[in-house]
């Protein structure tokens, strides 16, 4: 049990023949494998990494594209909305102009038309007058007040029949 | 003859009292370092089984010693 | 003893038949049993019984190199299956998609290989493989009696004084290729001189330290049940037979590694 002899050898040459086989049939190959497998992840990180940097790049891009278009645009709808006041403003300023000479024809027209009317009435009142006067001389005078009245009232009756007639026609 | 063979084999295997001791020690450390600690659970029991193999092979020393006195003398 | 298959009768067996009908019955009861009538006393019979179970037996002579003992021919059965086994299992290792297997077979180098390296280092990553197969071969050696009934290999001091020699080697080896020879025979006389002959000695106590725990643990487990198997041939030595051999085998491996491995470290240092 406790003697030492040739053992010791044969197990020394026993453990490094061990030694070659297993680091050539178990621990290289599996340990060719995993570097290989940390190789192939370790690749696809890079190539995950530069797709997303080249994404990136891409999207920088669109957005300054987008920002460009967006600023045109924006200038775009300046200069429209620019141009639509500017025609508003004119059109309005027109039509303001329009209407201000309208309402300024429409009232000369009424000022002619009541100029004539007057011009008209004041022919008629001195119509009247003289035709007052011609009763005054020939029927002879009672009294002064009476005569007044009496004009004064025939007056307001024909100028009532005359608008009467007036509305009729 | 015989007996005192048998006297000196039980002597040696007296040293198991020391790994005994001392594992236990070490045992009652490490369960106190673990509850102390437990995120180093991993390194406690690590050095645990280190120090007990060590510790053990006083007793495995004494065994051997007695073994050989009951066989070899 | 008959569920594990005991190996020294089949190795012997061509022996025992020749001088007789083995005894099969246990130490206390041969005593009674003997014919001869020769046991006059209990140690007589388990020194006589013990030096049976643990003598290893000298399978076959060969001319020229003398006689190979039982645990080399275990181990070359050990190596045998470790070799075919390996070469099985990584027959087809893929890239992508790896098999259940393979998984496990990756996880478990993978584990060893980072936990020596955590030990010895990164930049000794050479010296893993070594560590690797001494710790399979030892886990294999260590539970071979409860898993296929041969006796132990490391039980055999042959054997574990050659692992040893090996591990001195291989802890010299590494400190000389780091250091250069220079600062390896510098380094006994660190820190004083005086301790110089300690640090010499300390050379040979390294692997006798190894060697006589790894042969220790796995002789006491040994002796330990076979005792027991003497007085209770049934069910109890299963559980201690699961402590002893596997849980004590495999920790004794893992602990001569893991010296072997820390050495070394002292030693690159």
């Amino acid at each position: 049990m406790i003697k030492l002899d040739m053992g010791i050898v044969y197990t020394i040459i026993n453990l490094i023949v061990l030694y070659f086989l297993l680091r050539h049939f178990l621990i290289g190959p599996v340990t060719q494998i995993m570097e290989k497998r940390k190789q192939m992840i370790e690749d696809g990180f890079q190539n995950a990494q530069k797709m997303q940097d080249e994404a990136l790049q891409m999207k920088q891009e669109y957005e300054n594209a987008l920002s460009g278009a967006k600023q045109e645009s924006v200038q775009i709808v300046e200069n429209a909305r620019k141009s639509a006041k500017s025609e508003y403003d004119r059109i309005v300023s027109e039509a303001g102009d329009k209407a201000g000479s309208i309402i300024e024809s429409a009232k000369e027209t009424v000022r002619v038309e009541r100029e004539k009317t007057m011009r008209e009435m004041q022919s008629e009142i001195a119509g009247l007058a003289m035709a007052s006067a011609k009763k005054i001389v020939g029927d002879g005078a009672q009294n002064g007040r009476e005569l007044y009245d009496r004009f004064l009232r025939e007056a307001s009756e024909k100028t009532g029949e005359g608008s009467e007639d007036e509305n009729r026609g | 003859m015989e007996a005192l063979i048998a006297i000196g084999a039980g002597v040696a295997v007296l040293t198991g009292i020391g790994a005994g001791v001392g594992i236990g020690i070490a045992t009652g450390k490490a369960t106190e370092a673990i509850a102390r600690q437990p995120e180093a659970e991993g390194k406690i029991f690590k050095n645990l089984i280190l120090g007990c193999a060590l510790a053990e092979a006083t007793a495995i020393y004494g065994f051997i010693i007695g073994l050989l006195i009951i066989l070899l003398l | 003893m008959e569920w594990f298959g005991d190996p020294d009768e089949v190795f012997s067996e061509n022996k025992k038949s020749q001088s007789g009908v083995r005894p099969q019955a246990c130490i206390l009861c041969r005593k009674g049993a003997s014919p001869s009538g020769k046991g006059g006393s209990n140690t007589g019979d388990l020194t006589e019984r013990l030096m049976e179970e643990l003598n290893c037996e000298t399978v076959f002579t060969l001319p020229v190199l003398g006689g190979i003992s039982e645990s080399v021919v275990v181990t070359w059965i050990i190596m045998a299956v470790l070799v075919i086994a390996s070469i099985i299992l990584t027959r087809n290792l893929r890239v992508e998609n790896p098999g259940k297997v393979q998984i496990a077979l990756e996880a478990a180098i993978g584990w060893a290989q980072d936990f020596f390296e955590g030990i010895i280092g990164k930049e000794n990553r050479k010296y893993v493989p070594y560590l690797i197969t001494v710790i399979l071969y030892l886990a294999a050696a260590n539970t071979i009696a409860p898993l296929c009934g041969f006796k132990p290999p490391t039980k055999d001091l042959n054997v574990t004084a050659g692992l040893a020699i090996m591990s001195m080697f291989v802890i010299e080896f590494s400190g000389i290729r780091k250091n250069g020879l220079k600062h390896w025979v510098k380094h006994f006389a660190e820190p004083v001189p005086v301790v110089a002959p300690i640090m010499v000695l300390e050379i040979v106590i390294r692997p006798l330290s190894l060697c006589m725990r790894l042969f220790g643990n796995m002789l006491a487990g040994f002796v330990v049940l076979e005792l027991l198997k003497c007085f209770v041939p049934l069910i109890i030595p299963i559980p201690v037979s699961f402590y002893f051999d596997i849980f004590d085998g495999l920790l004794q491996a893992y602990v001569f590694v893991f010296l072997t491995a820390i050495f070394m470290t002292e030693e690159m240092e």
